[in-house]
């Protein structure tokens, strides 16, 4: 728990705080705005479906 | 998935130029309510997470995922500032416009899911079904309004995540890209080209 605290303290700074809030942000509007799936286009069953299904 | 890609490329394009000042420039991208975009997408969440089904089954979700443009709207008019922004909203537009045609859903034609999934026929993909896990409603190309703007565009296999999308799609990933960049790049690029225009 102290490291806890240790590494919020040395990491979770108020830029930090931004960038994370800006890239999830920027993540959440691909998803959202992409026409098909999620992560922008329709996934198709090959590969790593799973991977590609949770990504929609 | 060329979203998640365009997050990525956005990234490392950043980091080519910036260096060690990427983090700094992804903390000065200023934009604004940007909790809508997080917002927008809780509301299309049950769509996405819809498996294969005729879409009178998907009617709540699909009122929230239509719903949710009006979110990604007023996001990108709070935003509309950022040349990112502007050309990601071009996208959207693109998208909605298409979505709009069709009843509600982005149209996917048999052909281009027999592309994305090897090994399965044309019979396999019913017409006028919603496409499991995405936006997409199986239409024939006949059927599709404004079919240039669906999703015709494929990477299909050995590609690892065979995927279709858009038009749209491709400006959305582009704006992305730019908004990546942050705004003092741009505005570098900008002044150079002007010195270049007076020399």
């Amino acid at each position: 728990m102290e490291k806890l605290y240790h590494l919020w303290g040395r990491y979770g700074t108020k830029r930090n705080m931004r960038i994370l809030y800006i890239v999830a942000s920027l993540v959440a509007l691909a998803v959202a705005s992409a026409a098909p799936g999620g992560g922008g286009g329709a996934s198709g069953g090959t590969g790593i479906e799973s991977f590609v299904k949770f990504m929609h | 998935m060329i979203l998640a890609a365009a997050i990525v490329v956005g990234l490392l394009l950043s980091l080519a130029y910036h260096r060690g000042r990427t983090l700094n420039q992804v903390a000065a991208i200023p934009l604004r309510s940007a909790w809508l975009a997080l917002l927008a997408l809780a509301l299309q969440w049950p769509l996405l997470r819809a498996p294969m089904a005729p879409i009178q089954r998907v009617g709540v979700q699909q009122v929230l995922f239509l719903l949710s443009h009006l979110l990604l709207l007023a996001f990108a008019w709070r935003n509309r500032q950022l040349v990112g922004i502007q050309i990601l909203v071009a996208g959207v537009l693109c998208n909605l416009v298409v979505i709009l045609a069709n009843g509600g859903f982005m149209p996917i034609s048999p052909e281009t899911l027999v592309q994305i999934n090897p090994g399965t026929t044309l019979a396999e993909w019913p017409l006028g079904v919603h496409y499991g896990y995405s936006k997409d409603i199986i239409l024939s190309q006949e059927a599709t309004r404004l079919w240039v703007l669906s999703d015709i565009l494929a990477v299909p296999p050995p590609f690892p995540w065979p995927v279709a999308f858009s038009l749209g799609d491709v400006l959305i990933a582009v704006g992305i890209i730019v908004l990546l960049q942050g705004q003092s790049t741009l505005q570098a690029v900008s002044v150079m080209k002007s010195r270049v225009v007076f020399q």
